[in-house]
């Protein structure tokens, strides 16, 4: 069926705004025949035909109640123009987030691929009179978060100025000044533009390119019902002129239409819960009137006016990050070293240099006076005869405590701020190089299917061998820096998605990341999880990151999503910005478990710098905040500096821009609305763990729990790209719980419930 | 070797030689009376009057080596001792730098050739062992690395050997067992280690010739006491006897019945003398010998050089045996006094129960006398770290700890921790 004139997107919204605003006007002051001074609907078919019999001019006819309309909006059409998005926000500190640095957003034609379903009525021929039946007046009220009426509309003008997403009551008075009771079938329809056609508004879920949807939000009060409008409760109770009695109305949300009974002789008022979705284009105006079934009733219309689109919220102090060169390739080599000559020689006699001590961890001379630094021939204190009695850390730190190396790493674990580690609630802020454990050697093999792990200076520092040689970013991963050079690693050989890898121990690591498998991959034994708590679960970080996953954090090759929205993620600023990758990076497990100390947006640390994750206050030992587990409380406000962690790399702005229209710089373009416009949307506990949770916010990890990659998503779903994997307190919706991504030319879905609220296959859009 | 060194050496053997003109001469005559009464091996030859059999008269009732430090009614000092000085200063009139009844000058660290007397002859044959306690020739300050490949498993692996030359000139020592008056040394007279478990850092002990050395002979090794001790001093002693096997004596004449305590491979001095490599060849290291030998491929496989593993301290060609027994002979002699450094091959991994020594280096597979001489060391210790070691009493001191390389370099002629020794040989199967 041919929908009605609304066309979703602002591209036209600009340009038919003072069209549809005049159209809205015309609808609204057309019920003089039947309300003189009302603004109504006209049933007779010539009136819609052409227009003409509309009275475009409602002044001279208002009655007592109802306000002089404006034929204008009060809000100008002054969308803020669309940054460039390849400059660059200036990195120093800003306090004055009003410049906007997001990227262009051109709104994105509807994909074809998915036609608008509502079956508009006809216009205004099929209008047909209603006997004693007819709605005298309509308005829209403004309600609060928790569903009641705070700011009464003006009566039989539009209400202008309302947002997407917000919830407001649609009301209409009906009169029944005729001899018989009417019961009717109150339906609930809208218009962009009312001389092409009228649809029913959906009711519950919000249906693409439909402007707006009979809200049910329990967590605002909006349940699926039809209630009733008690006599005291009506506006307008007292009919002046008619000589009707009040009777009780019907109060709507998630239903349409309403069963409406009218004795004769008599007056009342029906509403409906109403909520703009992301179809409801920025500064469009549109109309609502009440029919019965499907045929419209005489009379007033209701009219709204959205907002200018808002300009994304960012955070104070948008920065840059530091460009993070192109990996390099990685080349296999050609032949064996063995090839050659037949020849066996040996090597040039090395002589001795002359004696003079720099630092213990580098190459050694024949004369070397390093040995004595750390090691006792006769009296040893610790294995390997080492001078100092173990930890290894009592003896490294002697140095490493800013006395006697350039690098201080003691003052991480003296730091009083340091919260302790909390094994009951997997919380740990610090590698327990301090703590006795069962090390021997960094040479040997103590981690394999072992279970007591233990992370003793020497298992992640060759002090033989360390030095200051940066990691290199590769296509493969980033290799191990000069301060792991040597350090034992294990090697993955990975298979298909999900799967455990082969892991293989290495006596030197490679790459940055073999160290870390060492104990955090299932080359260990990996500590057991608690059923009733996933967010805590230790999980094989070789399985998560696997390049044949679904999806995961580009460790050990480059991410799977290569789309330009990513490329503008990553080079977009934030105010945690540290460094700028691209699609094509790897990343380093540091760059995210790094050292907090250095992460500092002002004066930002090369992406190969020494991020030594020896101790922080963040939990996870991660290099900037991220909350996780705990959900925001119902009127708690978005902050940035929750995701610090995930705003050092990607851009803040997709994230506070909760107009829901699709943007360059995102593929999901309700990531705004869903981290800044949910304050109140539900009952539940603030425990990301617990089924049915969420009240407010949302968290990033709600939606993206498992970060490292999609293999363990819980609950059974799905493994789905972007990292999209729900938390527990995330649900199914009637037993099903699925994210579809977007295309360019295909709407994505979500089927699921969160906050209470249930998401029916909610379509989104997304930019090219 | 430094011009004040120099200098000082050289004043440190003209006044030996002036304090000992007398006792040399009479020595002197006593040993060629000696030989010309025998009319036997030239009592030069190796064990002077210190070789068991001769002077047990197991050989003969006919003993004359008594006479050269014991006087029946004349006797100057304790003992019957001839002379009346420290005993040290016996011991030198014979191996001292000016000394000529002996082939070995432990002042200065050299091993001499036979003279036509048939005692101490005017050239050098080469670098002594042991260095001398007041002068060394250990090239400590410029040890040599080679590096070569070697099979181990399935790969091939890099492998190193080592040498430690020798100086042309003899420098003053940095540490010593015995601190002469005329050494420069200062050590801290504690016996590090000795005693029973947690018994502390270590007695201090004044250390005379006769504490390690049987001056009668004793078919042991050097002639070590079975027990060294200080006498009535502090020192723990064994409880039992550090025997270290003896090859037998040669008995070819001349040079040929001397044995050779020199750094060069050879079992008699004779040996030392017909190779003609010069008083400055040898290795102090002697880890491998030769210590340059450089393995082959086959075509298949590596083929290690030709050659002995290990000092050969006893000189018994191709006899691992006895180089194994060897080392822990040494080693647990030398742990006598140093009692709690005897460390089995687990010692650095395994406490001990001392809670000062608590994890050792190993005195098994790697006996004490490959890395340290037993008189002075030469070695200098400029470092940072090695200028101020502490001792294990935690006091700190510069001393070389008669090791063979300077600082601690002598951890390097073993192990490569940094895995930074260059090979450049090429393996083509």
């Amino acid at each position: 069926m041919t929908p009605p004139a609304h066309v979703p997107r602002a591209a036209r919204a600009r340009g038919a705004l003072l069209v549809a605003i005049v159209e809205l006007a015309l609808v609204l002051t057309a019920a003089a025949p039947l309300a003189p001074g009302v603004w109504a609907t006209d049933p007779s078919p010539d009136a819609t035909a052409s227009g003409g019999p509309l009275d475009p001019s409602p002044a001279a006819s208002d009655p007592p109640l109802a306000p002089a309309p404006s034929p204008e909006p009060t809000v100008e059409p002054t969308p803020a123009p669309p940054p460039d998005p390849t400059s660059t926000p200036d990195p120093t500190p800003t306090p004055d987030p009003a410049p906007s640095p997001e990227p262009t957003v051109e709104p994105t034609p509807a994909p074809p691929s998915v036609a608008p379903t509502p079956s508009p009525t006809p216009a205004s021929p099929s209008v047909a009179p209603s006997g004693g039946l007819r709605v005298s007046h309509a308005w829209v009220d403004r309600v609060d978060d928790a569903g009641t009426i705070v700011t009464r509309g003006p009566l039989d003008a539009p209400l202008l100025g309302i947002a997407r997403f917000e919830v407001h009551r649609v009301r209409f008075q009906l009169v029944n000044d005729g001899d018989t009771p009417r019961v009717l079938a109150a339906t609930l329809e809208w218009a962009a533009n009312p001389v092409v056609g009228w649809a029913a508004v959906p009711v519950v879920d919000p249906v693409l390119d439909v402007p707006f949807y009979v809200a049910s939000d329990a967590g605002r009060g909006f349940r699926v019902a039809a209630s009733p409008l008690a006599v005291d409760a009506l506006r307008l109770g007292d009919l002046v002129g008619a000589g009707t009695l009040p009777v009780a109305g019907v109060s709507g949300s998630g239903v349409n239409p309403v069963s409406v009974t009218l004795p004769p002789g008599s007056h009342t008022e029906v509403e409906f819960a109403v909520r703009a979705t992301q179809s409801a284009d920025w500064l469009g105006a549109y109309a609502f009137r009440l029919a019965d079934g499907a045929e419209p009733l005489a009379g007033a219309a209701a009219g709204v006016q959205l907002r200018a689109r808002p300009a994304p919220r960012l955070s104070p102090g948008q920065r840059s990050g530091v460009r993070v060169a192109d990996p390099l390739p990685r080349y296999p080599l050609v032949g064996s070293g063995l090839a050659g000559t037949t020849a066996l020689n040996a090597a040039p006699a090395v002589t001795a240099a002359a004696a003079t001590f720099t630092s213990p961890h580098t190459a050694y001379a024949l004369t070397t006076d390093a040995c004595a630094a750390c090691h006792t021939t006769h009296a040893g204190r610790n294995r390997l005869l080492l001078t100092a009695i173990a930890p290894q850390a009592s003896l490294c730190l002697t140095c490493h405590d800013g006395s006697g190396a350039s690098t201080d790493v003691a003052s991480a674990w003296t730091d009083p701020r340091l919260p302790p580690n909390d094994p009951d609630t997997a919380s740990w802020f610090s590698h327990p190089a301090r703590e006795p454990s069962g090390h021997t050697s960094d040479r040997g093999e103590e981690f394999g299917g072992v279970l007591e792990r233990h992370a003793e200076c020497a298992d992640c520092h060759q002090p033989h061998n360390a030095d200051g040689a940066p990691p290199i970013g590769t296509a493969d991963g980033w290799t191990a820096s000069g301060a792991l050079r040597g350090a034992a690693g294990v090697a993955v050989t990975n298979g298909a998605a999900n799967a455990s890898p082969s892991y293989t121990w290495q006596a030197t690591s490679a790459f940055e990341y073999q160290l870390c498998f060492k104990c955090h991959s299932g080359y260990t034994d990996l500590p057991a999880p608690d059923p009733l708590r996933p967010s805590r679960w230790a999980l094989d970080k070789a399985i998560e990151l696997n390049p044949a996953n679904v999806s995961y954090h580009p460790i050990e090759a480059p991410g799977k999503n290569q789309s330009p929205a990513m490329a503008l993620s990553l080079s977009g600023t934030s105010p945690a910005k540290l460094w700028t990758f691209d699609p094509s990076s790897t990343i380093r497990c540091l760059n995210c478990h790094g050292d907090a100390s250095l992460a500092n947006p002002a004066a930002p640390p090369a992406p190969d710098s020494r991020l030594a994750n020896h101790a922080g206050p963040n939990r996870g030992l991660l290099i900037a905040p991220y909350r996780d587990r705990i959900l925001k409380g119902s009127t708690e406000a978005y902050a940035a500096t929750d995701f610090a962690l995930c705003y050092t790399c990607h851009a803040e702005a997709p994230m506070v821009d909760d107009s829901g229209d699709p943007r360059l710089d995102t593929n999901f373009s309700f990531h705004g609305f869903h981290l800044t416009s949910l304050a109140l949307t539900g009952t539940g506990a603030l425990d990301i763990d617990t089924d049915g949770g969420g009240r407010g916010n949302a968290l990033c990890s709600e939606c993206h729990f498992r970060t490292h990659g999609t293999t363990y998503a819980v609950d059974g779903q799905a493994p789905a790209v972007g990292l999209v994997n729900f938390a527990p307190v995330v649900g199914p919706n009637d037993g099903t719980i699925t994210f579809v991504p977007a295309t360019p030319t295909a709407f994505g879905s979500c089927t699921l419930t969160c906050h209470g609220k249930p998401h029916d296959g909610y379509l989104y859009a997304r930019g090219p | 070797m430094t011009g004040a060194a120099a200098a000082r050496s050289a004043a440190i053997r003209a006044a030996r030689g002036a304090a000992h003109v007398a006792l040399v001469t009479v020595v002197a005559v006593i040993f060629l009376a000696a030989w010309l009464a025998t009319g036997a091996t030239p009592a030069g030859a190796d064990g002077g009057p210190h070789v068991a059999s001769v002077n047990s008269g197991a050989d003969t009732l006919t003993a004359d080596g008594c006479a050269g430090c014991h006087r029946a009614h004349t006797a100057q000092g304790p003992m019957l001792l001839a002379h009346p000085e420290e005993e040290e200063a016996l011991c030198l009139s014979c191996h001292g730098s000016a000394g000529t009844g002996a082939t070995t000058d432990v002042e200065t660290g050299v091993q001499y050739a036979l003279g036509a007397a048939g005692i101490r002859g005017g050239t050098a044959a080469g670098a002594l062992r042991s260095g001398g306690f007041v002068e060394a020739r250990i090239d400590s300050a410029s040890p040599t690395r080679i590096s070569f490949p070697r099979i181990q498993g399935s790969d091939v692996v890099t492998t190193f050997s080592s040498r430690v030359g020798v100086l042309a000139e003899p420098a003053p020592v940095t540490s010593a067992h015995l601190a002469l008056p005329t050494s420069s040394v200062a050590e801290a007279g504690t016996a590090w280690g000795n005693g029973v478990e947690d018994s502390g850092p270590g007695p201090n002990a004044d250390l005379t010739c006769a504490s390690c050395h049987n001056p009668h002979g004793n078919r042991q090794y050097r002639i070590l006491n079975p027990i060294p001790g200080d006498g009535d001093g502090p020192l723990v002693e064994a409880g039992a006897d550090a025997s270290i096997t003896d090859a037998a004596l040669p008995s070819g004449a001349g040079a040929a019945g001397v044995r050779n305590y020199t750094i060069q491979d050879g079992r008699t001095l004779q040996d030392v003398l017909d190779a003609g490599l010069g008083p400055t060849a040898g290795d102090y290291w002697r880890r491998y010998l030769p210590w340059d030998g450089v393995p082959t491929w086959n075509g298949t496989v590596i083929v290690p050089a030709t050659g002995v593993a290990g000092d050969r301290p006893m000189y018994v060609p191709g006899s691992a045996t006895n180089l194994t027994a060897f080392r822990s002979q040494i080693s647990a002699w030398c742990s006598a006094c140093h009692t709690r450094y005897n460390a089995p091959n687990s010692g650095a991994t395994t406490p001990s129960g001392d809670d000062r020594f608590a994890y050792r280096h190993t005195t098994q597979r790697t006996e004490c006398t490959q890395c340290h001489i037993a008189h002075g060391s030469n070695a200098g210790m400029a470092g940072t770290v090695s200028s101020a070691a502490p001792y294990p009493d935690g006091s700190p001191s510069g001393s070389s700890r008669l090791l063979k390389v300077d600082n601690r370099g002598t951890c390097q002629q073993c192990h490569d921790p940094t895995g930074t020794i260059p090979y450049t040989g090429v393996i083509n199967p």
